[in-house]
């Protein structure tokens, strides 16, 4: 068996639980899944075994993980009711207030994993593509098309204080 | 005025900053894992092979490390500022150097005015060991002033960059690299807005940094496949199991559904995994707006969803890489099945799809062969998950009577990502004349 240190899962939560609860929440709009998420990922990269040769990378694979998780969570059996665990869990984190992020979070999926990717985490758009295995041609309309929609859904009003 | 289509990123910055755990949070997350860890099962050891190989890759690097190139560096800066380069009137020279892990990186010239900043440097593998290439991609930012961009990785308030490379040299293994910036608005936490122009590079003090390097070691450029030679796959296999579903009791399960149409391939003591068709029979009520979204078409037909049974088939352009393992047809629409054979190995990328030409797919699924030899839909979500046979499955609305109209091919890559980390020693952006370029280079 191997025994979790429980220093490193303090280094990983620290480092990482905010960054996948806000990328699994732009997935799955509910942070007790998102929550969820963070566990299932740090748990499999504490039993892993695998080691990194710098921070960067490991984001890059905590991102993928997380991605993959969520797409797997989003394919599946989602229970309403809460789950046992719950019970003696601290409540999950409030999820953000805000107008662009309502609509953002309207968007569909891969729209939103786009923005937030590109937007957030400053990821180039070929990145990106690596991360979600998509080509750079289709990250790029990913986000063209968000950007055209979030016009629609909050008006040119909001676009041109920026402009 | 002319909208931008530009999303209010500072907003949407600051409302995800919000969303984050507290510390107690936190503590009872960390809590948790080690708690799990306890009931994880053993990691697999990995095989001795690959302990074998690391081993000759050490033992080859130190006798590559013996023969570090003694050749110099290739003349770059000669060229950059001579007369074929056509920027040498516009850049100042700068010697600004970094080194890590046998790379070494050397700023050569800048330029930078009100919104511009553009930087030519090399890199070069001092280590002789082959990491870098003509056809890579070069992961590079930089810091202005070490305030500009706030987050260096983020692109925001209208910011572009990009790195590309120039020339390379295989004898000393030197890339010259250009990284060009054109600098967007800088947030004004006063103003609680972008500042009104863009971010004045003029006489800035540059950090720049390296932080990833690709490397293709191999393409399949776009390649014609003639799917009406293939021997058509009719056997099927349905797909079953999704993920675990806690807290639901088998008989909850058996409940929904006919056994003869889906049956259990994991029976661990407290999680059952449970078939996609679950989430179908139990209704909308309980699917998340995004799965909905996300499956859209995907339960248009009453019955369990299935994918060709993969077989040996054969290797596209002869690479490994890109191996079609079934065609056949499902309900009258085209199935063509392939390998994945690991977007998610890690430092080791291998990149195939299949494309036809003109028309769209209807559905991707991704999915793996587990151990019981039953269909398990997902995507890999760890290196050690590829120990698994993963798929993926293109599907095409295009019928049999219909397939010599269309024609299909197929491309991918092999590459290797290097993970590296460093930066020069900063510089500054000087105004420059040729004059003084002249002097600067003597």
């Amino acid at each position: 068996m191997r025994v979790i240190d429980d220093k490193e899962a303090q280094r990983l939560v620290d480092a990482y639980s905010d960054m996948v609860l806000r990328l699994s929440f732009t997935y799955l709009k509910s942070t007790q899944d998102a929550e969820d998420i963070c566990q299932t990922v740090f748990l499999k990269l504490l039993t892993s075994g695998k080691s990194f040769e710098n921070p960067e990378h490991e984001k890059a694979w905590v991102i993928r993980a997380a991605v993959n998780a969520c797409k797997d969570e989003l394919r599946a059996f989602r229970r309403k009711a809460a789950p046992l665990e719950a019970a003696e869990s601290a409540a999950a984190p409030e999820p953000p207030v805000s107008d662009t992020m309502d609509a953002v979070m309207a968007l569909p999926t891969k729209y939103r994993e786009a923005i937030y990717l590109f937007y957030y985490e400053g990821y180039s758009v070929r990145e990106i593509g690596k991360l979600l295995h998509r080509s750079e041609a289709a990250v790029s309309a990913h986000l063209s098309r968000g950007r055209k929609q979030l016009k629609l859904i909050l008006g040119d009003e909001a676009y041109e204080k920026q402009s | 005025m002319k909208s931008s289509l530009k999303i209010d990123e500072r907003e949407y910055c600051s409302a995800l900053d919000s969303l984050q755990f507290s510390q107690d949070q936190k503590a009872l997350l960390t809590q948790k894992l080690v708690s799990a860890g306890q009931e994880q099962p053993k990691h697999t050891r990995k095989p001795l092979r690959r302990t074998v190989t690391v081993a000759l890759c050490c033992v080859l690097a130190v006798a590559l490390s013996m023969t570090v190139l003694a050749a110099g560096l290739p003349d770059f800066r000669a060229w950059l500022f001579g007369p074929d380069s056509g920027v040498a009137d516009t850049l100042t020279p700068v010697s600004a150097v970094g080194n890590n892990d046998g790379l070494s990186l050397e700023v050569l010239g800048a330029t930078g005015n009100k919104n511009d900043v553009c930087v030519y440097f090399t890199l070069q593998d001092t280590a002789g060991e082959n990491r870098l290439g003509e056809d890579m991609i070069v992961g590079a930012s930089v810091k202005l002033n070490d305030e500009y961009p706030e987050r260096e990785d983020v692109i925001e308030g209208g910011m572009e960059r990009s790195t590309e490379v120039v020339k390379y040299d295989p004898e000393t293994q030197t890339a010259l690299c250009k990284y060009q910036m054109t600098t967007g608005k800088l947030w004004d936490n006063n103003m609680m807005d972008f500042a009104s122009e863009p971010y004045d590079a003029t006489g800035a003090e540059v950090r720049l940094r390296v932080k990833k390097i690709i490397v293709y070691t191999d393409r399949l450029e776009e390649t014609p496949i003639d799917l009406s030679e293939w021997e058509e796959t009719t056997e099927t296999l349905p797909i079953q199991f999704v993920r675990v579903a806690k807290g639901v009791s088998y008989g909850e399960f058996e409940q929904h559904i006919e056994e003869d149409r889906v049956v259990p391939i994991d029976e661990s003591e407290h999680d059952w995994e449970f078939a996609r068709e679950y989430n179908r029979l139990a209704g909308e009520k309980i699917m998340a707006e995004s799965t909905e979204e996300y499956y859209n078409g995907f339960y248009d037909e009453d019955k369990v969803p299935v994918v060709l049974k993969p077989g040996t088939g054969s290797f596209v352009g002869g690479r490994e890489y890109a191996q079609i393992t079934a065609v056949g047809f499902i309900d009258g629409k085209l199935h063509v099945q392939y390998r994945n054979y690991g977007y998610f190995q890690d430092t080791e990328n291998f990149t195939f799809s299949f494309n036809c030409a003109g028309i769209k797919p209807l559905n991707l699924i991704s999915f793996r062969l587990n151990d019981k030899g039953a269909v398990e839909e997902g995507d890999p979500q760890s290196p050690g998950d590829l120990q698994s046979c993963y798929y993926e499955e293109v599907v095409y609305d295009i019928g049999p009577e219909d397939l010599m109209d269309h024609s299909f091919f197929g491309q991918g890559c092999q590459s290797i990502d290097r993970w590296v980390n460093f930066m020069a020693e900063n510089f500054t952006l000087e105004e420059n004349t040729p004059e003084r370029v002249q002097e600067l280079l003597k």
